[in-house]
């Protein structure tokens, strides 16, 4: 080991985007809960492809050696100050209009309008910088990770992958799994998980993965051994989630409650609390959501108040026979989007419900507040009644 | 040809509606027709301010406008002549509402300054004043002849000069642009509290209430005598009075006249000389007198049929001596000049952020009347009038106040409105291409960047209005033992794309109303727009979307792109 641990590194953390083990691995964590969320939503919409590995291999030789098809219409955009050689470990502070991982983690991440052009980047630097071999595989496991996580462009991500492997990078298992899965060929997902013991990833993948396979008994059994083994927090939430899509709600919400008190042993980053206040949100939300009953309700009136556009709004909703009778703003400071403060509230009493009300084009964020408003209103009768 | 509308006192008067006209005054029974079109016309002009301009009843505010916009809203601003011939003058372009103020002159040549005595709602308002408060005033009875008979004419020779060298005043005088605008600030916040919430009223200010008090004075002295401003002076009035001496038409006394001075006691525009004939410049044509007349002596008709007429009806228009004619345009010019060299100097303070496509602000405040009328249309207050923010020349001139509220991207109302051009007309794609200002992160204060607290109001406020002029950038970031960043540690700030902001204003305006008002964590927002040079697209004519597209062009904002060597895909040394 060079001078890769001890105090030293502490105060100069840019070397970590040298090493080229760890790095693409940091890169997909942020975005992996979200896009996993928004592919599970689109796979009960939409059902799902099926393929065999042989037309998951042809699929990703194919897809691989072209340029996406958005390719030209995105242009090679990056600060003037970037320095295109790209080292393996990066010199001097914290920049990230110098150093490409520093600008990638700062400024490409956290911008969805930037992503299509962080990988054209990433590839542009890959071919500049190809007669390094370090670098190149660096480039082409980083090229694969964008692909997976911005594009959800699974055969693309696995092509770069397999290709980095070439050239010495290992892959990350969880993510190849998830992209078999994904192009709809489970049995090759099961040949790579059922090869992965341990849930090992920061976020719960694997556990989600069986779950979303159908295996709950496998994803919750997963998910007590990584609560064992020091992260009960994130484990739990990743049970949660898993009994929540099979709509086991009670069983939800209790694995919720553990994620929610559970107190981990000495953590040394901040994914426990993320992963409890992520318990708690998804608790009030089936509370509040999922498990509204509004026939239950007693006649009367309820009021609640969320954050809108301008500041706090207050809803009164009225209940007579276990109907919603009416939604009124009683309060609230907005100065525009006025067509959300009577369109909304008449949505939610047409369709009797809190769940799938279309906001307002161009007034969503007083729209939500008033949906948010209106289900804490009517989920404060179950309160009440305690 | 006749030009008769008036109901003669000879004819019989028994019928209901004539008892009810005679109730309400004189003047109603004599010329009906006189009043009531003086009724429709504030009416009109009630409606156009208070139902056209109201931006509200839609989703699509520049839709809303449209949809409601059968007559121009401002067209009662276009008409007055004085608005569109001094802001021409001052700026010296043409002005749209030229044309319209020249149709509004050349009705003069049938109805000599009949928009004073029909159509000038302020005109009305007077006579309501007077009808409700002012007649139960003792009177004073002040000399005809006096020296401020002819002010009008000074005033406005004093706002043609100053505007001649570049400094509007009409702002201050024009009967409908004060008119409008103390509709705008008197009756306008009342509509807004009664309609829609008292928590939407912007604050008055002390410039407000000296508005107010203009409007005041010109209401006042019709305490002194009946319709004093419009006789004495009003500089709009003192326009079409010049356009009425080039009239066809005129009052004529005929031979019939027993002199018993009926009319010159009903006449609101001291029209009628001492020996019953008439100032052609000063008749308004409202033909009261006719219906006065108990010997129907007084005729409207065609002014070269003179067979009928005893004596001349004169045409001297302005009754004094050449010496202090001559010394009152001096003064006039004078004080122009004087003005205009006063107010005209150029005032190096912070640049105000102008509605979207306003012309270049030199040319904005030459053409830029004061009347408050984008005011009116502009939904949430975001225009609201200055004070002296840009000197005593930029005195009521609409302003944007993102503390109050940002502008709204569905909304073109703005220019749509504007009688002068000052706001240009543009179709609501170019409005939302157009820059009116720069937002402009304070770092020292701003959540994220001084490391207090997630906030990303700005993004999702910049996404929601279709700008996505503000992305995110990761500050503060820290790392763990093996010097990795931690996943999720430190804060998104915001980064202002400035090829794309257009200065609406509205990240400023939502951190403004959480960060400081409903969470008590700032003082001021830590986003703010700022006008100035290179940070606002000021035009006079062409395509705001062409010129985006010209900066935005990949050889413009992509300097590292140039050496990049055209490259395949996949290279063949992978395949």
């Amino acid at each position: 080991m060079k001078a890769s641990s001890g105090v030293g590194m502490v105060t100069r953390p840019q070397k970590y985007f040298g090493s080229k083990t760890r790095w693409s691995w940091l890169l997909c964590a942020g975005f992996f809960v979200v896009m996993t969320q928004q592919l599970a939503l689109c796979q009960q919409k939409f059902g799902r492809v099926v393929r065999t590995p042989d037309e998951v291999e042809i699929l990703i030789k194919k897809a691989g050696s072209e340029a996406p098809d958005w390719w030209d219409a995105v242009p090679l955009k990056y600060p003037e100050t970037l320095d295109l050689d790209w080292p393996l470990n990066a010199e001097g502070d914290w920049n990230n209009q110098k150093n490409v991982g520093q600008y990638i983690w700062d400024v490409i991440n956290p911008n969805p309008g930037r992503w299509k052009e962080g990988i054209k980047l990433v590839h542009h630097l890959m071919l500049r910088n190809k007669d390094d071999r370090a670098k190149l595989a660096r480039s082409m496991e980083c090229l694969g990770t964008m692909f997976h996580n911005f594009t959800q462009d699974w055969p693309r991500a696995v092509f770069w992958w397999r290709m980095s492997m070439k050239y010495g990078q290992p892959m990350d298992q969880a993510m190849l799994a998830n992209c078999f899965w994904q192009m709809g060929c489970e049995k090759m997902a099961r040949e790579v998980l059922q090869r992965l013991t341990t849930d090992y990833t920061r976020n719960g993948a694997i556990i989600k993965l069986w779950a979303d396979m159908g295996e709950l008994d496998r994803a919750l059994r997963l998910a007590e051994q990584k609560a064992a083994s020091g992260n009960p927090n994130v484990a739990y939430l990743a049970a949660g989630n898993a009994c929540r899509q099979a709509s086991r709600m009670a069983d939800a919400l209790a694995y919720y409650r553990k994620a929610a008190d559970a107190m981990p042993p000495g953590q040394n980053n901040d994914d426990f609390k993320r992963a409890r206040m992520q318990a708690v949100e998804n608790i009030a939300v089936i509370r509040t959501f999922e498990l509204l009953d509004i026939r239950r309700i007693a006649d009367g009136r309820y009021t609640a108040t969320s954050t809108a556009f301008n500041g706090p709004l207050t809803v009164e909703v009225q209940v007579r026979a276990g109907r919603i009778t009416s939604v009124k703003v009683t309060q609230h400071q907005e100065k525009q989007f006025y067509s959300a403060l009577t369109e909304t509230t008449r949505k939610i009493v047409e369709r009797q419900s809190v769940k799938d009300i279309d906001a307002c084009t161009g007034a969503t964020i007083t729209s939500e507040a008033i949906i948010n408003a209106t289900a804490k209103a009517l989920a404060s009768w179950e309160e009440g009644r305690k | 040809m006749r030009l008769n509308f008036f109901v003669s006192a000879r004819w019989d008067k028994r019928s209901r509606l004539t008892r009810l006209l005679c109730r309400l005054g004189p003047t109603w029974s004599s010329s009906p027709v006189r009043r009531i079109v003086q009724v429709l016309a504030l009416v009109g002009f009630l409606i156009l301010f208070f139902y056209v301009c109201w931006p509200y009843g839609g989703r699509h505010y520049s839709e809303t406008l449209a949809a409601k916009e059968w007559v121009d809203a401002e067209v009662f601003l276009a008409i007055d002549p004085l608005v569109s011939v001094s802001a021409a003058l001052a700026a010296r372009r043409w002005v749209w509402s030229l044309a319209a103020a020249g149709a509004a002159l050349s009705v003069c040549l049938v109805f000599p300054r009949g928009f004073c005595g029909y159509v000038c709602p302020i005109g009305t308002f007077l006579d309501i004043f007077d009808w409700t408060v002012a007649r139960w005033m003792p009177k004073l009875h002040l000399n005809r002849k006096a020296w401020w008979v002819n002010l009008r004419y000074f005033i406005l020779a004093t706002v043609l000069v100053s505007a001649a060298f570049g400094v509007l005043l009409s702002g201050f005088v024009a009967a409908i642009v004060v008119w409008t605008r103390a509709i705008l600030l008197f009756a306008g916040p009342v509509q807004m509290g009664l309609l829609k919430g008292w928590h939407l009223v912007p604050p008055i200010n002390t410039w407000h209430w000296i508005s107010l008090a203009l409007f005041g004075i010109i209401v006042g002295t019709g305490l002194l005598e009946r319709r004093f401003w419009c006789k004495y002076l009003c500089p709009t009035g003192a326009l079409f009075s010049l356009g009425a001496l080039l009239s066809l038409t005129g009052r004529k006394v005929t031979s019939d006249c027993v002199s018993c001075g009926k009319c010159r006691t009903v006449c609101d525009f001291a029209a009628i000389r001492d020996d019953f004939m008439t100032h052609q410049a000063r008749c308004s044509f409202c033909q009261s007198c006719g219906g006065i007349c108990p010997v129907g002596a007084v005729q409207f008709a065609g002014r070269w049929n003179d067979e009928k007429t005893g004596t001349s009806s004169g045409e001297s228009t302005v009754s004094c001596s050449r010496r202090s004619l001559l010394a009152g345009f001096g003064t006039a010019m004078g004080a122009g000049v004087g003005i205009a060299a006063v107010v005209g100097r150029p005032v190096a303070n912070r640049p105000v952020i102008r509605p979207p496509g306003s012309v270049p602000e030199e040319a904005f405040l030459q053409l830029c009347v004061r009347c408050g009328q984008c005011i009116k249309a502009c939904p949430n207050n975001a225009l609201q009038p200055a004070g002296l923010e840009s000197g005593f020349n930029g005195l009521w001139a609409p302003q944007v106040v993102a503390d109050w509220s940002g502008c709204e991207p569905s909304c073109n109302n703005c220019g749509q409105v504007c009688p002068t051009g000052a706001i240009r007309a543009l179709p609501l794609v170019e409005k939302r291409a157009t820059q009116l200002a720069l937002a402009v992160v304070d770092k020292q204060t701003c959540l994220p960047y001084a490391g207090r607290r997630k906030c990303q109001y700005y993004v999702d406020e910049c996404r929601a209005a279709g700008y996505e002029a503000i992305e995110f950038i990761r500050v503060r970031g820290q790392n763990d033992e093996q010097s990795r960043p931690i996943e999720g540690s430190g804060f998104l700030a915001p980064v202002v794309l400035e090829d794309k902001c257009v200065g609406c204003g509205l990240c400023q305006m939502r951190c403004r109303a959480m960060n400081v008002k409903n969470e008590h964590l700032l003082d001021a927002s830590a986003i703010v727009i700022h006008a100035g040079p290179g940070r606002e697209d000021r035009l006079f004519n062409g395509s705001y979307v062409d010129l985006r597209k010209r900066r935005q062009s990949p050889t413009n904002n992509t300097p590292g792109r140039t050496d990049a060597p055209v490259e395949n895909y996949l290279p063949d040394f992978l395949r």
